[in-house]
């Protein structure tokens, strides 16, 4: 067994603090450069000598910007509940059913995973422009579920793997039907793979620039990624401190969600790790 | 929990305001033209970026309304961020979306115009007309093999630029005209500061090697020669291989600098020297320098030569429209940049945003040869060259070969003429 030294609790501590740094320096840095004014900005010193809230400001009254972040709640929420619900049916299909084929529709959503998304822009563009849904938010949607899914499929099969056959059989024994079954019984215990699959696919809709920023050409629709970059990094300038303070307060309702689903989302994570 | 609630209702009303302001559905593919082959009235895309920056979105939006004000076609702006142009116009001229008239940089022409997308102007506008009334120098630009690909909207060189009162403070009451002048200048800067950093050369990305170029070119040196022929593997190319290195010893550059950060740093009187291009003075604008204080802070100048007698070099910048030969409205297209590069809006364009006409008559005003700043640069332009690889349609690949040897004499990775050798190699590989 190992054995926790004081020694071994020394490394451990030090360690996580060079990891702690490594993972929050750039955070701090990020927080320091908002609260600076712009002529600072290049000054490398962790003390603001002149604070300033003028980016903050500049920032929340900036109609494209607000207007852009609405854009992609609305689109980061629609995506990850239709992710969420295609896959749990999809998790669940792969998990309890047996059927001819089953084995390569699964290899096919895992090798699904293995493309980047740059490789697949080209296709899918086209694909939404002969659908007449190129500049819709639908094109977009659509684009972030077909990446989401996989990842989805595969934690909420996981998850599903460790519900025992006996729930259903004994749903069935009591005369219930599928969808009963399905929906009053097994979903339910999913809730927790289910949250951690709609927390990704929120997270990675909200950060997406390449397929937003190809989709969407109307201002008024623009998301989020594509109106930040427009709007702060230019061919001549970059506003720096109004970007990390544009970006810590769009980052807010990503750290909303963690901090209220945290458990959930570990829960559905770690689903499947250890077999009990 | 009570926080908890309260996040789960902050959140609950976030969404339904954004539900509340956000429409999906609908199309946003422009409306097509009408038929090519007569100059009736259309509506056009014109796509670029210049119409989404903060700084130039005020005067493409009145080029754009002052176009429509006189009725017939209509123009509309489809933009996206810069760096992101090459790709958005490539998936954009794939697919369905019309695509009339779009804004490219210099950087990326090459790659369209390799691409085979592109319509020759010559036929649409006419050789003579081009010849007779715009500047030759900034047609050269957009020339790729005998055809006029790109009609220039802006061109000017990147040069150097400096700041009068740090030079005067240790000196120099004029910029140096020699490479040895230019070194004793930094030395000086350095001595008499240590945390200003002299030269802001860019050290990493794409612009090292756009800044590295003219630096070649000073020293005798050249990636290609007339025919193609890859001849960097040469004594020229070491030496300017080694007095960058011997800039970074000697403290008077660094490593790690963009273009972008040297305009920060220049603004805040933390460099003496960068490269950049006419635009600059509008950049050190934004970045906080006062407008009666630009002309001792901002300067632009000749490069150093190596000796006296020498062509100081620079590299050609610039913007160019393009007219895509899927447009069903090449005409129109045309009609509309003849408005743009026209006397008035050209002349409106430097006056806003400090961009060199292209028309000679417009060079020849007052506008321009009167303002100290914008005469300045039409002469460094006079003996402006394109950049080597910017015709090449793997001209990215090829500029990363450039970087990536030069880091690697900078960091002390390897020799100057292994680097030379290397470069040879490379470019030979990647040109094919």
């Amino acid at each position: 067994m190992f054995q926790k030294t004081r020694s071994f609790r020394a490394f451990l501590i030090f360690f996580s603090i060079i990891i702690g740094i490594l993972v929050f320096f750039p955070l701090l840095w990020m927080i320091n450069t908002a609260f600076k004014p712009a002529t600072e900005t290049f000054r490398l010193s962790l003390f603001i000598t002149n604070p300033t809230l003028e980016n903050f400001k500049s920032v929340l009254m900036s109609p494209e910007i607000l207007r852009s972040m609405g854009n992609s709640l609305f689109v980061s929420f629609f995506s990850c509940f239709s992710a969420t619900l295609v896959a749990m049916f999809a998790g669940f299909s792969f998990s309890k059913f047996r059927y001819a084929g089953r084995k390569v529709f699964m290899s096919a959503v895992m090798m699904a995973q293995a493309f980047p998304q740059a490789i697949l822009l080209l296709t899918l563009y086209t694909m939404m422009q002969a659908m007449k849904m190129d500049g819709s938010y639908i094109a977009l949607i659509l684009s972030y579920i077909a990446f989401i899914l996989p990842v989805g499929t595969w934690t909420l099969k996981a998850y599903f793997d460790q519900l025992p056959d006996a729930l259903i059989e004994s749903a069935k024994i009591d005369g219930a039907g599928w969808p009963r079954i399905i929906f009053q019984i097994i979903f339910p215990l999913a809730v927790p793979g289910a949250i951690s699959t709609a927390i990704y696919g929120f997270v990675w809709s909200w950060n997406d620039l390449l397929y937003s920023l190809t989709l969407i050409t109307e201002p008024a629709r623009r998301t989020l990624a594509p109106a930040l970059v427009m709007k702060y990094m230019g061919e001549f300038n970059n506003n720096w401190s109004e970007m990390m303070a544009a970006s810590i307060l769009v980052s807010i309702p990503v750290t909303l969600i963690f901090i209220m689903l945290q458990r959930y989302f570990i829960a559905g994570l770690t689903s499947g790790a250890v077999k009990g | 929990m009570k926080a908890k609630r309260l996040i789960a209702m902050a959140l609950a009303g976030m969404l339904a305001v954004s539900a509340a302001g956000c429409n999906g559905g609908g199309s946003s593919s422009a409306a097509g033209g009408s038929s090519s082959g007569e100059n009736k009235a259309a509506k056009l895309v014109w796509a670029g970026w210049s119409g989404e920056e903060e700084s130039t979105k005020p005067i493409v939006q009145e080029m754009i309304k002052s176009y429509n004000d006189k009725g017939g076609s209509q123009v509309t702006w489809v933009g996206w961020p810069w760096a992101d142009t090459q790709q958005q116009l490539i998936l954009r001229n794939q697919g369905s979306d019309q695509l009339d008239v779009a804004q490219v940089d210099i950087g990326i022409f090459g790659a369209l115009a390799n691409a085979g997308i592109l319509e020759d102007m010559n036929e649409l506008m006419g050789e003579d007309y081009l010849k007779e009334n715009y500047d030759e120098a900034a047609l050269k630009v957009g020339q790729f093999e005998g055809k006029q690909l790109g009609m220039p909207w802006s061109i000017a060189s990147i040069g150097l630029v400096y700041n009068p009162t740090l030079l005067k403070s240790v000196g120099y009451d004029k910029p140096p005209k020699t490479i040895s002048e230019f070194e004793d200048c930094l030395k000086k800067l350095k001595e008499k500061d240590p945390n200003i950093i002299p030269y802001g050369v860019a050290t990493k990305e794409a612009t090292m090697a756009t800044d590295f170029q003219p630096w070649l070119w000073t020293f005798g040196g050249k990636l290609l020669d007339a025919d193609g022929k890859v001849t960097v593997d040469s004594e020229n190319t070491v030496k300017a291989l080694n007095w960058y290195k011997s800039l970074l010893d000697k403290d008077y550059i660094q490593m790690n600098i963009t273009r972008q950060d040297s305009r920060q740093l220049f603004a805040q009187g933390k460099m003496a020297f960068y490269d950049d291009a006419i635009a600059s003075r509008g950049v050190a604008k934004s970045n906080g320098v006062a407008e009666d204080k630009l002309d001792v802070t901002i300067q632009p100048m000749e490069r150093p030569v190596l000796k006296e007698g020498d062509t100081p070099q620079s590299a050609m910048w610039g913007h160019l429209l393009v007219v895509f030969k899927k447009s069903a409205n090449k005409e129109q297209a045309v009609d509309f940049i003849k408005s743009i590069v026209g006397e008035e809006m050209s002349l409106k364009y430097l006056k806003s945003n400090g961009m060199l006409p292209v028309l000679k008559t417009a060079l020849n005003s007052d506008d321009v040869k009167s303002n100290p700043w914008t005469n300045s640069w039409a002469g460094i332009t006079e003996n402006g060259t394109t950049l080597e690889f910017a015709l090449k349609s793997n001209g990215s690949e090829l500029n990363n070969i450039v970087v990536e040897e030069l880091q690697g004499v900078l960091l002390g990775n390897k020799t100057s003429e292994k680097a030379a050798k290397d470069l040879s190699d490379r470019i030979t590989s990647a040109l094919g």
